[in-house]
């Protein structure tokens, strides 16, 4: 589903090290992420699979502009990222929705942040609350929605200042199987729609396989790139097929060779 | 409900909703539910009453010590009729607001800044620290010898007690602060001045409204006793100090009832109104 060949993000070298202060005359460094560099076209859906602690969302969070890497530069359109911008949309795992904003006004805030007029911020957020299936609740503040629903609230609001890339940190981590699937779905058909790019943070094989059409898979400590997996199976994708079910054991033996397992077993059953 | 809820088709032929409907109480539920409330809030007041009163009339308490309730009740009835008690009432609170309105302001600045800020932090913590264990009552002798026995005297003493303790909530306000809402905020643009009220402030907000139902507290405990301490002319704790000298004990205890009654009001007036307004509607105070 890759439309054209040109590089949208791009990751050179990219080192980042946490100096943390144990006492006042000693330091840890942690190398969270060491020599890794990608390449991210236009459009592409990209997985950042790995075990926890191998510095995936650290990765995604530089790319947000949140967090300041060591050395290596990272680039959007040939441009050094040094803040966040309105050209990156970033969904968090424990949702960060504004308690204090009703849906509608949350998923405004973007545009309002943006400057956009407050006719278009309208239209758009009905066009939103529609994507994500969530019409009705706009006046609705959100601790009256289930977690899943929260996470609607969060692409939306990612989505609505109109980002060419939406950076995604384990959006459906913290929610129950049945919710996680129907918005990986979601994700699909809004993928589909909209041809953002997006980086995927994700510990999860068959969510990577699912969602992706490419995968790079992580090591730990420090975090360096392992493997790259290339999927293309056509969209919507059938868990059950052989074809999947190949990828993923494909995926998993990544995996388990990265984490220095003999097989993929216990990552089959923990997914 | 042993209704079995079945999802039925309306003429449009979308699909009705039975799960959410809406109950018509009638007028007895409503007052048995309201009745049960008014009762457990009302009957231990009433029953210390009750007692009280017993025990005024059995003979064994001195009278002037424990005047019986209607006694109080003509005491604060006089008091009220020559004008006494609103004037009272109109100056006491008038040291209260101006006090506690300074006092929010330049606390919640110093304490938002505090918690944003790294060196500003580590300026204001040690004096915070230290003035907060020091009883705002112990600074009055001297506060007294800079400005003398006046209403200014009263405020300042009342405006840096508050101001202390506003501090203390904004800064641990914005220091528990959910670190993913300032990330989102920051990826939606947010930054500077925008980020500091559109997210600090409101998420720091439940622990703002707690910091000023203590301030309004404790303010209203200076309020009472500096009116002793620097002896004005007005305000009901002056008037409880001067009834001492006539042995007035039902003065005394109508102003004791008084300064109770008006501390609740002004809590449920001001601050109640705000928490329903925010932080209940939200979600982020269990009700």
């Amino acid at each position: 589903m890759v439309n054209s060949n040109e590089v949208k993000l791009s990751i050179k070298n990219l080192e980042m090290v946490y100096k943390v202060t144990e006492s006042i005359s000693r330091r840890r460094h942690i190398t969270a992420l060491d020599d890794v560099s990608l390449d991210i076209k236009s459009s592409e859906f990209v997985s950042l699979l790995g075990p926890s602690g191998c510095g995936k969302s650290t990765l995604l969070m530089i790319a947000a502009g949140l967090y300041k890497q060591t050395t290596g530069s990272i680039t959007i359109d040939g441009q050094e990222i040094t803040e966040p911008g309105f050209n990156r949309g970033v969904v968090f795992q424990d949702f960060a929705v504004f308690p204090w904003l009703t849906v509608s006004a949350n998923i405004r805030f973007g545009m309002r942040m943006k400057g956009i007029p407050r006719e278009e911020q309208k239209k758009t957020v009905n066009k939103l609350l529609e994507l994500v299936e969530l019409k009705g609740f706009e006046n609705i503040y959100p601790y009256r929605l289930s977690g899943g629903m929260k996470q609607r609230v969060g692409i939306a609001r990612a989505l609505a200042f109109n980002p060419e890339i939406m950076l995604m940190d384990e959006p459906f981590g913290a929610l129950d199987a049945q919710t996680r699937s129907s918005l990986q779905r979601l994700l699909v058909d809004v993928w589909m729609e909209t041809q953002k790019t997006i980086l995927f943070v994700t510990h999860s094989v068959r969510e990577a396989a699912y969602l992706s059409d490419r995968i790079v898979v992580m090591s730990p400590r420090p975090g360096r790139i392992a493997d790259e997996i290339i999927v293309d199976l056509p969209r919507p994708r059938s868990v059950l097929s052989v074809e999947f079910l190949d990828l993923e054991r494909r995926i998993a033996e990544s995996l388990s060779d990265v984490i220095g397992q003999k097989n993929g077993e216990s990552i089959w059953v923990t997914d | 409900m042993s209704e079995k809820i079945d999802n039925t088709e309306n003429s449009e032929g979308n699909t009705v909703d039975k799960s959410e409907i809406y109950i018509t109480l009638s007028w007895y539920e409503v007052f048995k539910s309201s009745a049960y409330s008014v009762f457990i809030t009302a009957a231990p007041l009433v029953g210390l009453l009750i007692l009280w009163e017993i025990a005024a009339h059995s003979g064994t308490l001195h009278p002037v010590l424990f005047p019986p309730l209607e006694t109080i009740w003509l005491a604060m009835v006089k008091q009220a009729l020559s004008g006494i008690l609103w004037l009272d009432i109109y100056v006491s609170l008038y040291r209260l607001f101006v006090g506690v309105v300074l006092a929010i302001i330049s606390g919640t600045i110093l304490g938002l800044l505090m918690g944003m800020n790294y060196t500003a932090e580590r300026i204001l913590a040690p004096p915070m620290y230290f003035f907060l264990a020091v009883p705002g009552l112990a600074l009055f002798p001297v506060v007294i010898l800079w400005f003398g026995l006046s209403d200014f005297t009263l405020i300042s003493v009342l405006w840096f007690e508050g101001m202390i303790t506003c501090m203390v909530n904004a800064w641990t306000g914005v220091k528990t602060v959910d670190r993913a809402l300032i990330h989102a905020g920051q990826a939606m643009g947010a930054k500077g001045a925008t980020l500091f009220f559109q997210v600090l402030v409101p998420g720091a907000l439940p622990n703002l409204i707690a910091g000023y139902r203590i301030t309004f507290s404790r303010a209203w405990r200076i309020v009472v006793t500096g009116e002793m301490i620097v002896a004005l002319e007005a305000g009901l704790g002056f008037r409880i100090f001067a009834a001492r000298d006539f042995l007035a004990a039902d003065m005394m205890y109508g102003g004791i009832i008084v300064i109770g009654i008006l501390g609740v009001i002004v809590e449920r007036l001001f601050l109640r109104s705000i928490e329903l307004s925010t932080v209940q509607k939200w979600g982020t105070l269990r009700e």
